[in-house]
């Protein structure tokens, strides 16, 4: 009974994000990779049917890449990468949206070009501003509660607390501030940077977390389509393993055998 | 024709006609998509060919590149 209702559940164990709905969920970046070629047969390798993407001038020199080809038919998530405040970030998110075709957007408004870390108060205020010109906001955020409570209250579709900082691969700064995050948001919730290897992927998503969006621990691996790879099982252990529930913790051992032989 | 300076992609050009496609037959990507940006409006792709760009404008041309 338990087996068949556990089966049921992962067949129809979907990811609802706004008005999109995914299979797999883990979000893949297309940034930093050694190749085109390497990032296409890495980005199959994820399972990822959504992709994070950028927009800057086109100049010549970028004619000979083309990440459009890259993606092939997976769906888009553009970001307002290099934004600095809410202005700037909307009319990314305009842009994109006329480029794409798509009222996706992933809001990242940056502290600085050297602090990456998400700068707040013009990330509020742009979620703000994009919701209310039709956009389904996917935001970057710091892992404030408070924060994350209000961007819920203006109806982003994901709240996207950043582990540690943007391509360290330091994995979580504070693993307690995202255990909070996940008891108190009802909304999806996706770790967004920072994350270095699989089992911390894994991790995230043992604690409920709704997805993970991973970029650079793919990218700069050595062999990144191997790690691609091993993102897709990462996520979906933890996924299984938070489904299944973990058995309680105990302070002494619990014999799984006899504990006196032979009696 | 006289030619009129325009700031197109940050940079400063001089160019010969005033039609918005013209101009992008020149500078845009042939093989994907892109976007247009006059003076912080959008420019839908529908009205480049009536488009009549004016001295001075600054013409964004955006495309896709690779991120997190």
């Amino acid at each position: 009974m338990t087996k068949s209702k556990s089966s049921q559940q992962l067949a129809v164990d979907s990811l609802k994000i706004g008005s999109q709905v995914y299979s797999s969920r883990l979000i893949v970046g297309t940034g930093k990779y050694p190749s085109e070629d390497i990032a296409s047969k890495a980005i199959n390798s994820s399972g990822a049917e959504l992709v994070t993407l950028a927009i800057k001038r086109f100049s010549q020199q970028d004619a000979r890449n083309n990440v459009l080809e890259v993606v092939g038919d997976k769906k888009l998530l553009p970001n307002t990468a290099g934004t600095l405040d809410a202005n700037e970030a909307l009319r990314s998110a305009q842009l994109s949206r006329e480029l794409f075709q798509t009222n996706l957007i992933k809001l990242e408004i940056i502290t600085s070009s050297e602090n990456l870390d998400p700068n707040m108060p013009e990330t509020i205020k742009a979620a703000e501003m994009m919701i209310r010109d039709n956009f389904q906001v996917y935001v970057y955020c710091d892992r404030d509660l408070n924060n994350c409570l209000k961007l819920e209250d203006l109806g982003c579709v994901a709240i996207m607390p950043l582990g540690s900082s943007i391509g360290s691969g330091r994995g979580f700064d504070e693993l307690d501030d995202l255990i909070l995050l996940r008891k108190k948001i009802k909304q999806i919730l996706i770790v967004d940077a920072g994350i270095g290897v699989p089992s911390e992927a894994t991790r995230v998503m043992e604690l409920g977390y709704d997805a993970v969006l991973v970029n650079s621990a793919i990218a700069y691996a050595k062999q990144p389509i191997l790690m691609a790879s091993a993102f897709k099982n990462g996520v979906e252990s933890g996924r299984k393993s938070y489904l299944a529930g973990r058995m309680s913790i105990s302070k002494k051992s619990i014999a799984s055998s006899p504990t006196k032989f032979l009696k | 024709m006289s030619k009129i300076k325009i700031l197109l992609n940050g940079k400063f050009e001089e160019v010969e006609t005033i039609n918005l496609k013209n101009i992008l037959n020149t500078y845009a990507p042939i093989d994907r998509p892109f976007a247009v940006e006059i003076n912080g409006e959008i420019v839908p792709s529908a009205k480049f060919c009536d488009y009549s760009i004016q001295e001075n404008d600054k013409i964004e041309i955006i495309s896709a590149v690779g991120g997190g």
